[in-house]
C-alpha cells in the first residue's frame, strides 16, 4: 500500500524523524522548567524536575542542576527525569558518580544504572573489571537485576577470575538469589580457591545450599 | 539486678553479610535484629533496645553514614557504639565514619576473631 506516493515504511521513517524534531525543540513550557531549576525555592525546584519527565531538550539543564543539588527531593525528582530519558548521556553521568566521595550519590547512581539495564550493560562490564575494588562491587550489584541472556557468564568470568573477596563476596550474595545448578562449579571453585578468607567460605557455601535446595523443588 | 541477653543491630543490604555477621555474634551469645537499610535500622533500633550497632556504608534507601549521623542526633540511639563495616579501606574512608560518628571501624570481611574482641570491649557494664 503507498501513501501520497511513498511507501509506507518510508512514510513511518519521515513521521519517526519528525517526532523526533519536535521533541528537540524547546516548547515554552519546558524552557520556564528549565529556569525552575535554579529557583531558591526546593519545591518549585522540584516540581520543574517533575515537569520535565521525558523530555530530552532538557538533558544538560537536569546534568547540570543535579551537580549542583543537595535537597535530597529534588535530587530524586532530577534523577527519575534523567532515568526517563534514557540516553548515553545519562548513563555516564551515572557512571561517573559511581566514583564520587558521597555514599548517597553513589547509591542514587547505582539505582539509576539498574533503572536503565538495556542501555547501561555494555558499560557496566566493563565496569566489572575496573581497577577499583569499590566500583567492581556496584558493578555487581548492577547487574544482578540485568536480564540479559550475557549476566550469567560475566557473573561466572568474574568469579573465576577475581581476586578482591569483597567483589568475589557480593557476587556470592545476589548469586544466591539468583544462581542456577549450572554455576555450582565455578562455586566450588572459589571455595578452594578462597580456603582461608571465612566469609566467602560461609557465603559460597550458603549460596551452594540455596541453589540446589531451590532446584531440589523443581518447577513451581 | 535485672539481666537479659545483650543485643546487637546488623545493617547490611546484602542478605549473606548479615547471616555471616549474625552467626560470628550470635557465637558470643549475643542476640540479634537485623536491618537492611539506614530506615529500618533506625525504626529496629527505636522499637527494641540494642547495645551495638554493626553498620555498613553503601545501602539503598539510607546509608550508613546518614544512618549513624541520624542516630547521634537521638536521645535514645545517641550512646549507642556504632561498629562501621566497609569494603573502603582508606583512612579517607574511616575519617568519614568516625566524622559521622561511627566509634569503630573494620574492614569487610569482618575475621572472626575482630568481631569476638569488639563484643567483648563493647559489653555494656551496666544494662538500662
Amino acid at each position: 500500500m503507498a501513501w501520497n506516493g511513498r511507501a509506507d515504511t518510508e512514510v513511518e521513517i519521515l513521521v519517526k524523524s519528525q517526532r523526533n524534531k519536535d521533541a528537540e525543540v524547546d516548547d515554552l513550557s519546558t524552557v520556564e522548567a528549565k529556569k525552575e531549576l535554579s529557583s531558591p525555592d526546593a519545591n518549585r525546584r522540584r516540581e520543574a524536575a517533575v515537569a520535565l519527565y521525558g523530555r530530552k531538550a532538557a538533558l544538560s539543564a537536569l546534568v547540570d542542576r543535579l551537580e549542583e543539588e543537595d535537597t535530597p527531593a529534588v535530587r530524586e525528582a532530577i534523577i527519575n527525569s534523567l532515568i526517563s530519558l534514557d540516553s548515553p548521556k545519562v548513563v555516564d553521568t551515572f557512571i561517573a558518580k559511581l566514583r564520587c566521595d558521597e555514599a548517597e550519590h553513589r547509591n542514587e547512581a547505582v539505582y539509576a544504572l539498574q533503572q536503565m539495564p538495556e542501555r547501561s550493560a555494555q558499560k557496566v562490564k566493563k565496569l566489572l573489571i575496573d581497577s577499583d575494588a569499590d566500583v567492581r562491587i556496584m558493578a555487581v550489584d548492577i547487574i544482578r537485576l540485568l536480564t540479559i541472556s550475557d549476566a550469567p557468564e560475566w557473573r561466572g568470568v568474574l568469579l573465576e577470575s577475581e581476586e578482591n573477596p569483597n567483589v568475589v563476596g557480593v557476587a556470592m550474595d545476589r548469586l544466591s538469589e539468583i544462581g542456577s545448578v549450572n554455576e555450582v562449579p565455578v562455586l566450588e571453585a572459589v571455595i578452594e580457591r578462597f580456603s582461608g578468607d571465612a566469609y566467602l567460605q560461609f557465603a559460597t557455601s550458603h549460596a551452594i545450599d540455596r541453589i540446589k535446595a531451590i532446584y531440589s523443588e523443581g518447577p513451581i | 539486678m535485672t539481666t537479659r541477653p545483650f543485643k546487637a543491630l546488623i545493617v547490611d543490604d546484602a542478605t549473606t553479610v548479615r547471616m555471616y555477621h549474625r552467626a560470628l555474634v550470635e557465637q558470643q551469645g549475643w542476640e540479634t535484629v537485623e536491618a537492611e537499610n539506614g530506615v529500618e535500622a533506625l525504626e529496629k533500633a527505636l522499637e527494641t533496645h540494642v547495645d551495638v550497632m554493626f553498620v555498613d556504608v553503601n545501602m539503598p534507601v539510607m546509608d550508613g553514614y546518614t544512618f549513624i549521623k541520624t542516630a547521634r542526633q537521638s536521645e535514645t540511639l545517641g550512646h549507642i557504639p556504632a561498629v562501621m563495616i566497609s569494603t573502603e579501606a582508606q583512612l579517607v574512608d574511616q575519617d568519614k565514619a568516625f566524622a559521622a560518628g561511627a566509634n569503630h571501624y573494620l574492614i569487610k570481611p569482618a575475621a572472626p576473631d575482630d568481631i569476638a574482641t569488639l563484643l567483648k570491649l563493647l559489653e555494656p557494664k551496666e544494662l538500662p
